[in-house]
């Protein structure tokens, strides 16, 4: 199976899913560059687990070292840096 | 320098010694940019000016800022005009910083340059007069500090859905800073971190314990407190201050990886449990330098009890290290149910670092600052059950009470249940903290009745307009089943024995 950023988006934004109803949000309210963390939809515990569990969807481990602090609070961003991982 | 100076009475005068040493020593280090001890002094002096010529009655000052210049000068000038400045974090909710400035009466905000509109909100608010005073490119003239009893006012949570102002004096703040400036000897050469919000009194160590040193003082940006790995390697840091939450994350992302931070020398932990294998885990990351934790309430001023962790054998119970013992000057009992000293029990806290009790709320200060026996000795009742080993050292067990820690802030779950109660409409409103995870509550839970269940989004989001973020439920759950224990209150064992079950319908 073939990862690009579209797909892990969607994998992302599927793994969300739970959380925005919890918050009476859709998946338009959440854009691609938008900080989860200080958006209030995630704290930073909640994208960790959200990170684990991609990261084992994806049989996969980010190189946190390598990623800007700020970049995978976001969707896209996070995308990123899951495509590079899986393309390495 | 500082180790032989005499203890002064004034938090300005440890700064004012660095500055005079050392005007071109960088002191501050925020936004991108370094600024030495002499720029400091005079952005400080510059809102020092203006709130002295504002004048006022009240012996507090609202600090509307966050990480950047004006913060930490606003600090610093509000501290020499005499003033005790009480932090109004931006981050918190509109609702929450309006109740507060009305609970310290507060007739003058400073804010920084960002928050300028947000101030003049919070002043419009208030029905009497109450001015906003911005931290900007003004620079003072050197001048002599104005004396005053209190340095800052916290608010923590209250049980009565109300927060309670914890004022510290000068004094308490002195008795720390001589402390540490002697356990961790900082130089003029170390780097501090600085992770703690303002409304935080671990943020206190941060700016005067280095700047007592003649050190700098380098403050994380919002984006990186998650992780800070690589700003601790950018930087050179020397002296590491947070809460275990955040080695908690780093560990996730598997940044404590042995020899990674070559450069601290002292790592203190401070705000909640910190679990033993964390704690080696981090030594290990950082192998020339030492692990701290230390332990104290917001009454007690930042921290009154301390433990070095010796990584080969560390003192933990139940997993969780030691808080170790208190720090010289400090008087701890450990008090059993019928009141007697014992080897478990309630820690009672006395000595030089003891607030003299709740702001204009004599009640709860009575019940929890007591005087018992003829040696009228102060102490104040922390509500943490601990135990004492041979040693001496000390071993947080739980609370006696209602109140958890998320992430370092602590919360009482029945300001919580008073909200959701008011926003919900609902007969009860049971909050928990869930899940609890290597010792550590990572978020707040909640049940409520089924009546409700059709309003879940809305009753979150009107709790996020009045709680701080870290007390807003993550998961509301609905139920009309709601177990009682035999004494008629509601058996909260038996609910967080629901939130381990799978998932429920019902839930949210």
């Amino acid at each position: 199976m073939s990862f690009n950023e579209v797909t892990v988006r969607e994998r992302i934004r599927a793994a969300l899913t739970p959380r925005l109803t919890e918050m009476g949000l859709t998946q338009a309210d959440v854009g691609d560059g938008m900080s989860l963390t200080q958006s209030g939809v995630l704290d930073s515990f909640a994208l960790m687990e959200l990170i684990g569990r991609l990261e084992q969807d994806l049989h996969v481990e980010l190189d946190f070292e390598a990623v800007e602090p700020e970049q995978f609070t976001t969707v896209k961003g996070l995308a990123a840096a899951f495509v590079k991982a899986l393309t390495a | 320098m500082t180790v032989s100076s005499p203890a002064p009475d004034h938090l300005w005068t440890y700064f004012e010694r660095a500055w005079r040493a050392a005007p071109d020593r960088t002191a501050l280090h925020v936004e991108g940019r370094g600024w030495s001890y002499d720029e400091l002094a005079a952005r400080a002096l510059a809102v020092s000016d203006a709130v002295r010529r504002h004048g006022g009655g009240g012996p507090f000052v609202g600090l509307h800022a966050h990480r950047s210049i004006g913060a930490y000068a606003g600090v610093l000038g509000i501290l020499h005009a005499g003033k005790a400045y009480v932090p109004l974090n931006p981050q918190l909710p509109v609702d929450r910083l309006d109740t507060i400035t009305g609970l310290a009466d507060l007739d003058l905000i400073v804010a920084d340059a960002l928050r300028e509109a947000s101030a003049h909100g919070l002043a419009a608010r208030r029905n009497h007069a109450c001015e906003v005073i911005v931290a900007g490119e003004a620079l003072g003239a050197d001048a002599p500090a104005l004396g005053g009893r209190e340095a800052y006012m916290l608010f923590t949570s209250g049980s009565t859905g109300m927060p309670k102002g914890v004022p510290i004096s000068h004094a308490n703040v002195v008795a720390y800073v001589e402390h540490l400036l002697e356990r961790f000897t900082p130089g003029p050469e170390d780097r501090f971190s600085q992770t703690f919000e303002l409304t935080f009194d671990l943020s206190v160590h941060d700016l005067f314990v280095c700047w007592a040193a003649g050190a700098c003082l380098y403050v994380l940006p919002q984006d990186q407190m998650m992780a800070p790995a690589r700003f601790i390697r950018e930087h050179g840091i020397t002296q590491w201050f947070s809460v275990p939450s955040a080695a908690v994350l780093m560990d996730r992302m598997r940044l404590l990886k042995p020899g990674a931070f070559p450069s601290l020398r002292v790592s203190a932990f401070c705000g909640e449990p910190l679990p033993a294998d964390l704690a080696v885990k981090w030594a290990s990351a950082a192998p020339n330098g030492r692990v701290e934790n230390l332990y104290g309430p917001t009454e007690a001023t930042i921290a009154i009890t301390g433990h070095v962790l010796d990584a080969a054998a560390p003192k933990a119970r139940h997993g969780i290290l030691s808080i170790g013992r208190p720090f010289p000057g400090a008087r701890v009992r450990v008090v059993d149910a019928d009141g007697n000293d014992a080897e478990e029990g309630e820690l009672w806290l006395g000595g030089p670092q003891l607030s003299t009790g709740y702001w204009k709320d004599p009640e709860r200060t009575r019940a929890a600052f007591v005087t018992p026996g003829p040696e009228q000795e102060r102490y104040y009742r922390t509500g943490d059950h601990v135990q004492r080993d041979a040693d001496g050292d000390l071993f947080f067990i739980s609370r006696l009470d209602d109140q958890v820690k998320v992430r370092g802030h602590r919360i009482e779950l029945q300001e919580v249940n008073q909200v959701l109660k008011a926003v919900s409409g609902g007969a009860f409103a049971y909050a928990l903290a869930h899940p609890v995870r290597d010792g550590i509550a990572q978020g707040i839970e909640a049940f409520l009745p089924l009546a409700v269940q059709a309003h879940g989004a809305a009753i979150l989001e009107a709790c996020a307009r009045r709680l701080p973020d870290y007390m807003v439920p993550a998961r509301l759950h609905f139920t009309d089943e709601i177990p009682y224990t035999t004494s008629g209150k509601a058996d909260l064992r038996a609910l967080r024995a629901r939130l381990e079950e799978p998932a429920r319908s019902g839930d949210r």
